[in-house]
C-alpha cells in the first residue's frame, strides 16, 4: 500500500477518538482500501464479511426497515 | 463545537476516499475462491464484490451522514436551517435507490448476467451521487472558529 495511504488512514483511526460516530465509515475504508490498493488477495473472510454486511442492509432495505435516521423528520422548533 | 468540526474534516476527507476506487477502478486484486462471491465450479466473481464493496462503502457514508444530523440536528439547525432540509430532500431519494440496488442484487445472485451487473453499476452510481450530495451538505469544514457561530 503507497506510504500515503497508510499515513491517511492512521490519521483517522488516530482521530476516532474525537469522532466515534465514523469509526465504522473509516473502518470500512479502510478494510477496502487495505485490500485494493495493495493489489493483493481479497480473503474468503473478506468476501464472506462484506457479503454479510450488504446482505443485512439488502434485507433491511426490502423490509422497510433501513435506521430512523433514514426519515424525514420535523423541522426542529 | 471543535468535536463537530473534527467529525466533518473527517467525513470530507473520507468522501475523497470514496470516489477515488469504484468497480473499474482497481483491478489489479485476486479474489480469493470460495468465498460468498465464488459459485462452485466457476471463477470468483470479482465485479460483484467490486460492486457491493463500492456500495457498502456509499451506503455507510450516506449513513454516516444522515445519523450524523440526526444527532447533532439542534446544533447544526443553529448553524444553517439548509443542512437538514438539505438532507431531507435527499433521504427520500436514497430509500429508493437503496431499494433499487437491493431488489437488482437479489435478481443478480439468483441470476448472474452481465445485464444484471450493469444494472447494480448503475444504481451503484446514483448511490455515489448521493453520498456526494450528503457530504455536500455538511458545512464546510473551517481551520478556524472564526466562520462558525459561537453558541452562547
Amino acid at each position: 500500500m503507497p506510504p500515503i495511504v497508510f499515513i491517511l488512514l492512521n490519521a483517522f483511526t488516530a482521530a476516532i477518538q474525537a469522532a466515534p460516530q465514523i469509526a465504522g465509515l473509516v473502518t470500512k475504508t479502510k478494510e477496502y482500501f487495505g485490500a485494493l490498493v495493495a493489489g493483493g488477495i481479497l480473503t474468503k473472510e473478506q468476501a464472506d464479511k462484506l457479503d454479510a454486511r450488504v446482505d443485512e442492509i439488502q434485507e433491511a432495505a426490502l423490509e422497510g426497515k433501513l435506521p430512523p435516521s433514514w426519515d424525514v423528520e420535523p423541522d426542529p422548533v | 463545537m471543535n468535536r463537530i468540526k473534527t467529525q466533518i474534516v473527517l467525513l470530507f476527507t473520507l468522501s475523497f476516499l470514496l470516489v477515488g476506487c469504484g468497480p473499474s477502478g482497481c483491478s489489479n486484486t485476486t479474489l480469493e475462491t470460495g468465498g460468498a462471491y465464488s459459485q462452485e465450479g466457476k471463477k470468483p466473481d470479482k465485479s460483484f464484490y467490486a460492486v457491493d464493496a463500492a456500495f457498502d462503502i456509499a451506503y455507510s457514508a450516506v449513513d454516516t451522514v444522515f445519523t450524523f444530523e440526526k444527532n447533532n440536528r439542534q446544533m447544526l439547525w443553529e448553524l444553517s436551517p439548509e443542512i437538514k432540509h438539505t438532507l431531507d430532500k435527499i433521504r427520500p431519494q436514497a430509500k429508493e435507490v437503496v431499494v433499487a440496488y437491493s431488489t437488482a442484487r437479489k435478481a443478480y445472485t439468483e441470476n448472474p448476467t452481465p445485464a444484471g451487473l450493469t444494472t447494480l453499476e448503475t444504481v451503484l452510481s446514483r448511490m455515489q451521487q448521493l453520498a456526494t450530495a450528503t457530504q455536500a451538505a455538511l458545512p464546510k469544514a473551517q481551520t478556524t472558529d472564526t466562520n462558525l457561530p459561537v453558541k452562547k
